[in-house]
């Protein structure tokens, strides 16, 4: 009897022994490990992905500052776009602030590991020139999404996988847009070093915006003491080699979208859900369930008296479906900041041929070109900045240094009691990061 | 004729008995007795009391090995009986066995029949789950469950899932909604973790099959395991929880339901055939009418615009063309109108099925077809050229077979295929901006037009309900599961069986718009049409062998001895696509799509495990039983340690050996069981992985899964006790149970800090979850006398459960950042339960000022807020806040005490704890009344008790500003506050009833919408009449069985605040795992309310 029931248990024993190992080890076609990403081989898909998180995370993140401004404005089913309509900028709660921001996280990580892995490979084959491309483009992205999180937020953190980081608190963001600029110098000089002209030009046009956005930075948070200020000519400077380049053509970095990589959230949900829609002072929406894809442009041109036409050209980039573009840096912003330097040392010659450059690129005619005269400056300057950068996620900023309010905002809200309010650390991080906690957010 | 209660048996009989059953489990039949003077023996059982004939019930001459199983129309027969006096027994489970001397005469054929009567407790019902080996389950000290499908046949049920609905303390089934072929999630003793699927594993005939939902999206995901046609179940059973399920090892802490299929029996053919026409209807009593008025949109100072006349007058033209009304400035109107797409549903049912054979060969092969159109109706809207509505429909086709080969008396060969093939279409649903039923619980009636005018229902945003009525969701599917087991006897004593076996599913799904669906030239949503394609694949290989010894030692000692291994293989593929914009009507594939995607996935998680139990039985009252599993797991790479599972458990019943019995109390048992059971996470879980992240200038990768190499099982630590008392002769039985239940190194979805790179959450070992509870029940006989019986039953179940760890990780929320959904992990407090925010107990609890402090009424009225017309966004409401230090637990949630630290303006607004999803008690009683001979009644009544539910629909529709306000007291309150002459105290009045029943949603995120929930559903009434048997033999029919049934007849919520539409619908539907799935099931969203079934049934056998 024994010897019967032996037999079974090794036959067991068996299966175990000789097919366990194999069995019992899987793999995985789904994804990459660790160390397949560190290879060479990988270099050109860690830059891409890099690109690809900052694409998602930049349109994510935009859309509620836009919604707390006079771009967009709630008009679907989910409270939390009411809220920031209402210009609660600063609730860690909202859901979409907060459902943003992982994202935004993780391609600022991202962005941060593609530079660290190409640095790896460009020390390993100096000289190698595609290994250099990648580390510049790899540059520029974190940069340029640096950049937005100096933009957008009122504080950050930096973590590392399990390693939390505290945050950078409300007067270290400045840093985080000088951060910004010395990666995108890195990126211009990469570039330069290449030859690949048209790439400077992009990540020159990315850092002219990042200065000026770190002059404006410090316009809202006077009280800021990390880093040194930028003079408003350094972006101008920039801004000036870029159209040196590209003047006159219209031209656009923008980022993009397609079935192939990802939808444009704001996109989504204002062509598709209908859950914000272009503000009514920009466009009017036509039809029972229309959004801006059957808009009419409402908001007037100052100058002209009709429809305005940067407004029209910026629906028309909008389009129709979830996989419209998003600007970060063009021609036009490039004018724009030239102008503003140029009317800031009082030189209206200039900052009138800048603005009627950039109506050009809409083909005002000569009848309806812009003239200076004194006290028009502002209005001028004002109404181009807006129509120029719609949904480049400077409109807030704008307001709130030239103090616009709307009457939409409520009046216990940060947009209107503690103007210069962007968003913050969300509760996701909060409760997450154990430097901060649910308490501390 | 004489009767002998089981107690009194002795235990050679016993022991008879059991190898007779065992024999009887594997079809084995005794060999034919050698030529000599013989005669037949012949008879029917029957119920003593209703004179129901029973089926399946063992007739056996005492002391030989002549037997047989009678048919369905009780009747046995038996050749070869040995001329002269013998004992004749006939026993079935429930049933006290009867015993009737016969005489046979050579060549004689006697006829004996039988009346059982009816026993309340069943300790001799022979039972395999978790044992291993046939064993009567007095001899195990944990708790199994049984269900006797053959009790079920009259019942209303049509699936799998209403099988078990009710049924057994403990053991949960929650419908999810009422759409057409909705499957319900099953809970055994709450929940086991806090990350993984709480759904038990399922075993059919000894394999493992997919247990999972077929994903549609928002509700109506039909459950797999109703693949398996009720028709061919014979019994259900359940083990409960670790301690019984331990030899299932990992993945069994959540339970194992085990379904075993009719099998054949030797003789001629016996067909049976049944047919069900189902009516369907919902209830509509809980739905809210629809409600509005004229003036709501102003934003001018009385409405004195000219735009604002100019609206309003608009709309009331459109209410004029619409409902025939003129409303005046603020005059509420109501209207029914949700109904209109709310009509009477049909389902019809068709199955058959044929048993029979020989004594080495026998089978048992059925068909079933099932087809339900569902209460969706769309007969409303004129019908578009072009493109058609979507259907609500369900459809099924299984067969299964079961052949049993003996070649030898030694060798027994069982094969078993299931195969079953479904289509499900449904409009789209749930909690979904683009529902079709959620859209007309969104109507505005102002904004709706005649049907040409583009605007039905008044839609106010997304879409029209027509345009929504095109959007589908589309599942194919196939399931097929075969098996076969060979079981080997060299000796009487030791057995080796081994079961091998495939489960496999395809379901193919579609989603989509078709092109020109924006029929309203309403909706945005990819006006020219979108489709979304998924394929689905899953294959689960059961390897499963094992081996038994019985050995007696004496008169007094029995050891019987289990070992075995099993391996499991479970592999999943997954592709699609999808994509946007087709350039004309008419295309329906993604190729024609502009713009495409694609996905693809692959998964598989290879199982190993060996098990060893041994068994001691002293003189066959008192039973230990020690044993152990062994397991390893590939989610835990080749790397990992193998896991072990202890388990002990002891059954005792004193009234046989100790004789504490009399006609009182005629059986005690008491049995404790210990055991541990685990559940392991996914495939690849532990590994630090990167995804393909395509970006504009090419391939690309990003972060995925962060990685944890310290990646284990979960364990299950459970521990019971439990009694079971027969009383009266056992007419009446009382079984209780006490349970406790550790689950140690409990995986927690932990968030780590997204901006380290890593956004999905990463499991981890480190939580303890708590659980404890009873179950007893009780049921008996009140009358039994001849042609009159009534018999009841009354279970309930305790469920008391603990987040005791989550070690140190952030709480987690159901629905990541959605803020509607409450329901949270944390610390202290019952897995998934709600927080949110509660309105401050104030006189007046508004937020007038900004500062959080309580004004009074004076107070409120004198700043002037209320003396102009007011709309309720542009006040805030009070709500009490629970802002705790940094140093507790949970800052920012409730304090352990209670204590509240602030008002709306400090951190831990939405901290409240509001309730929890699980209720405290819930149960089922009933009766089944037999009388006149031919008629039954039977009922069954569920409830549910203690816990809270989430009516997030009505929450929408109070208090959304766009889609909702339309519930009849938010339209009354809005129009005060919002009328020109409405006094400032009528309008403060309103703000304060505002903030207290209506307000909600963000920022005040479970503000108005958690409520107490009590519910008794009068969930099953049957009457069944049986045709008589001298009337059926005249149409040549064995039986034949009229059926009368009802689900779902009333819901009643006694003591109850909740305003949803029925607390048993919630946002998920049928789910596969994860924090939401586990933990929403008390959130009503959009979901229909589940509907009333009617049913006409007719079986016959012959």
């Amino acid at each position: 009897m024994i010897k019967k029931i032996k037999a079974p248990i090794l036959a067991v024993a068996a299966v175990f022994t000789l097919t366990g190992c194999d069995l019992l080890d899987v793999d995985n076609p789904n994804s990459l490990v660790e160390e397949d990403i560190q290879r060479e081989a990988a270099a050109n898909g860690v830059a891409n992905g890099s690109l690809r998180l900052a694409s998602g995370a930049i349109a994510d993140v935009w859309e509620g500052p836009a919604v707390v401004s006079d771009e967009l404005y709630w008009t679907g089913s989910r409270d939390a776009w009411g809220q920031l309509d209402q210009g609660f900028i600063d609730d860690p709660y909202n859901e979409f602030t907060d459902g943003a921001f992982p994202g935004f996280g993780q391609a600022v990580w991202m962005a941060r590991n593609a530079v660290t892995i190409l640095e790896g490979h460009v020390a390993n084959n100096p000289g190698d020139a595609d290994f250099a491309r990648d580390l510049a483009r790899a540059k520029m992205f974190r940069g340029m999404v640096l950049m937005v999180v100096g933009e957008t937020q009122d504080d950050m953190t930096f973590s590392d996988k399990q390693e939390d980081g505290a945050p950078v608190g409300p007067a270290g963001m400045s840093g985080i847009l000088d951060q910004a600029i010395a990666e995108l110098d890195a990126a211009v000089s990469g570039f330069s070093t290449l030859g690949e002209t048209d790439l400077a030009t992009t990540a020159t046009a990315i850092r002219a915006r990042a200065k000026m956005s770190r002059v404006i930075w410090d316009v809202l948070n006077p009280s800021a003491t990390v880093g040194t200020a930028i003079a408003m000519a350094a972006a101008r400077t920039d801004a000036e080699t870029v159209l040196a380049s590209v003047g006159g053509s219209d031209w656009k970095y923008n980022l993009t979208f397609s079935a192939a990589s990802t939808s444009n959230p704001m996109g989504s949900n204002v062509n598709s859900r209908g859950e914000n829609q272009w503000d009514e002072s920009l466009v009017e929406n036509t039809g029972p369930g229309a959004s801006g894809r059957t808009g009419v442009v409402t908001l007037g041109d100052p100058f002209t008296g009709g429809s305005d036409l940067a407004v029209s050209a910026a629906l028309t980039q909008w389009g129709t479906g979830t996989y419209g573009p998003i600007s970060i840096a063009t021609e036009r912003l490039m004018r724009l900041i030239v102008a503003e330097d140029a009317l800031a040392g009082g030189n209206t010659g200039d900052f009138e041929a800048q603005i009627n450059a950039i109506r050009d690129l809409d083909n005002a005619d000569a009848a309806h070109d812009y003239t200076y005269a004194a006290g028009n400056e502002v209005e001028a300057l004002t109404h181009h900045r807006r129509v120029n950068t719609l949904f480049m996620g400077l409109r807030l900023q704008d307001m709130y240094r030239w103090g616009i309010t709307l009457a939409k905002w409520d009046p216990q809200s940060a947009a209107l009691t503690a103007p210069g309010t962007m968003l913050p650390i969300t509760i996701v991080e909060c409760r997450a990061n154990t430097t901060i906690g649910e308490a501390n957010c | 004729m004489t009767f002998t209660t089981s107690a009194r048996l002795t235990s050679g009989l016993l022991r008879g008995g059991l190898v007779l059953a065992l024999a009887a489990m594997i079809g084995w039949a005794p060999a034919p007795v050698a030529a000599q003077a013989t005669g037949t023996l012949v008879g029917t059982v029957r119920d003593a009391a209703s004179q129901r004939p029973l089926e399946a019930v063992q007739v056996y001459l005492g002391g030989t090995g002549i037997g047989a199983l009678t048919n369905a129309a009780g009747r046995f027969l038996l050749l070869n009986v040995p001329a002269g006096e013998a004992t004749l027994i006939a026993e079935i489970v429930g049933y006290r066995s009867g015993t009737a001397t016969v005489t046979v005469g050579a060549g004689q054929s006697v006829v004996q029949d039988f009346g059982l009567q009816q026993t309340a407790i069943t300790l001799d019902e022979v039972v395999v789950t978790g044992a291993g080996i046939a064993t009567e389950k007095r001899k195990l000290g944990n708790t199994i469950a049984t269900l006797d499908a053959a009790s079920l046949e009259n019942a209303p049920i049509a699936d799998f899932s209403q099988m078990i609905a009710g049924r057994e303390p403990g053991v949960v089934a929650l419908p999810s909604s009422g759409s057409t072929g909705e499957g319900a999630a099953i809970r055994i003793r709450g929940s086991s973790s806090l990350s993984q699927l709480n759904e038990p594993i399922i075993y059919v005939d000894g394999i493992r099959v997919d247990r999972s939902a077929v994903s549609l999206s928002g509700t109506g995901n039909p459950s797999r395991l109703d693949d398996i046609p009720p028709e061919s179940i014979d019994r259900v059973e359940i083990l409960k929880g670790a301690a019984a399920a331990t030899l299932y090892g990992t993945e069994a802490s959540n339970g194992v339901i085990q379904i075993f299929t009719k099998r054949g029996r030797a003789g001629a053919p016996q067909f049976t055939a049944q047919a069900d026409w189902t009516g369907i209807r919902v209830p509509t009593n809980r739905i809210l009418p629809v409600a509005d008025y004229i003036g709501r949109d102003c934003s001018s100072a009385g409405c004195a615009s000219a735009a604002d006349v100019t609206k309003m007058n608009e709309y009331r033209s459109r209410m004029q063309n619409r409902f025939g009304v003129t409303p005046g400035d603020f005059e509420n109107f109501e209207n029914d109108l949700v109904t209109d797409v709310l009509g009477p549903g049909f389902g019809q049912i068709y199955s058959a099925s044929v048993s029979g054979g020989s004594e080495s060969f026998q089978y048992f092969v059925s068909g079933r077809y099932t087809d339900e159109n569902g209460v969706i109706t769309t007969d409303v809207f004129p019908e578009t050229d072009g493109i058609d509505f979507s259907e609500d429909t369900n459809r099924r086709v299984g067969f299964t077979s079961n052949f049993t080969i003996i070649p030898t008396s030694k060798v027994r060969i069982g094969v078993s295929t299931l195969y079953s093939d479904m289509e499900q279409s449904t409009p789209d649903n749930g909690n979904n901006i683009y529902g079709f039923f959620s859209s007309m619980l969104m109507s505005q009636p102002r904004r709706a037009t005649a049907m040409d005018g583009g605007n039905y229902y008044g839609a106010p945003a997304f879409g029209t309900t027509r345009e929504f009525a095109y959007q589908f969701n589309q599942a194919a599917s196939s399931h097929f599961a075969g098996s076969t087991t060979i079981g080997f006897t060299p000796t009487e004593s030791f057995r080796l069986d081994g079961t091998f076996g495939l489960d496999f599913t395809s379901d193919d799904r579609v989603f989509g718009r078709p092109y020109g669906h924006a029929v309203d030239n309403f909706t945005n949503a990819n006006r020219d049409g979108d489709r979304t394609v998924r394929e689905d694949r899953s294959r689960e290989i059961t390897a499963d062998l094992k081996g038994s010894h019985i050995a007696t030692f004496g008169d007094n000692f029995e050891n019987t001895l289990l070992f075995g291994g099993q391996g499991f293989l479970r592999q999943r593929q997954s592709a699609g696509g999808g994509g946007n914009t087709f350039p004309g009507p008419g295309l329906e594939t993604l190729s024609a799509l502009a713009n495409q995607s694609a996905s693809e996935s692959w998964t598989r998680v290879t199982q190993l495990g060996g098990y060893l139990q041994d068994q001691v039985g002293i003189n066959d009252w008192i039973f230990l039983t020690v044993g152990g599993r062994w397991d390893a797991n590939s989610a835990f790479g080749e790397d990992f340690a193998t896991a072990f599972y202890p388990k002990a458990s002891a059954s005792i019943v004193p009234s046989q050996g100790l004789g504490w019995q009399n006609d009182t109390f005629s059986t005690f048992r008491i049995r404790a069981a210990l055991g541990k059971s685990g559940l392991q996470p996914d495939a690849f879980a532990k590994f630090t992985t990167y995804q393909p992240a395509p970006s504009e200038e090419g391939p690309g990768v990003s972060p995925a899964n962060l990685g944890n190499n310290a990646l284990r099982p979960e364990v299950s630590t459970e521990w019971e006790v439990g009694a079971e008392l027969g009383l009266f002769n056992d007419r009446w039985s009382v079984d209780v149970t006490y349970w406790d239940r550790t689950v140690q190194d409990a995986m927690v979805s932990r968030q780590f800090s997204p901006t380290g790179g890593f956004t999905q959450q990463q499991l981890v070992n480190i939580g303890e979850l708590a659980g404890k509870g009873f179950e007893a029940s009780i049921r008996g006989t009140v009358l039994q006398r001849e042609g009159l019986s009534l018999n009841v039953f009354a279970n309930t179940a305790y469920l008391s459960e603990n987040i005791t760890s989550l070690g140190g990780a952030p709480p987690l929320k159901t629905g990541g950042s959605y803020p509607r959904y409450r329901n949270y992990l944390l610390e202290g407090y019952a897995p998934g339960s709600f927080f949110g925010a509660q309105i401050a107990d104030v006189d007046v609890p508004l937020n007038l000022d900004g500062s959080c402090t309580a004004f009074t009424r004076e107070a409120a009225l004198a700043t002037g807020s209320f003396d102009v017309p007011i709309k309720p966004s542009t006040f805030k409401p009070l709500a009490i806040g629970n802002s705790t230090g940094a140093s507790v637990p949970n800052p920012g949630f409730d304090a352990a005490d209670g204590s509240l630290a602030s008002n709306n303006c400090g951190s831990g607004l939405l901290g409240t704890l509001l309730g929890k999803p699980t209720p405290d008690f819930a149960g089922s009683t009933g009766f089944n009344l037999s009388f006149a001979s031919n008629f039954e009644i039977a009922a069954l009544f569920d409830y549910k008790w203690g816990g809270q539910n989430q009516d997030l629909s009505g929450m929408f529709r109070k208090a959304n500003a766009v889609i909702g306000r339309n519930t009849p007291r938010a339209a009354e309150l809005g129009a005060i506050m919002q009328s020109p002459t409405s006094a400032p105290g009528d309008r403060l009045d309103a703000a304060i009833a505002w903030a207290r029943e209506v307000e909600g949603l963000s920022p005040m995120s479970g503000l108005n919408g958690i409520f107490d929930t009590n519910m008794v559903r009068f969930r099953e009434l049957s009457l069944t009449y049986r045709v008589p048997s001298d009337l059926v033999d005249g149409w040549g029919l064995s039986t034949a069985t009229i059926n009368l049934g009802a689900r779902n007849l009333m819901l009643w919520l006694p003591g109850s605040d909740y305003t949803g539409m029925d607390p048993e619908t919630n946002v998920i539907g049928r789910c596969n795992g994860g924090l939401s799935c586990n933990f929403l099931q008390a959130t009503e969203g959009w979901a229909l309310p589940i509907p009333r079934r009617f049913t006409l049934s007719t079986r016959v056998t012959f």
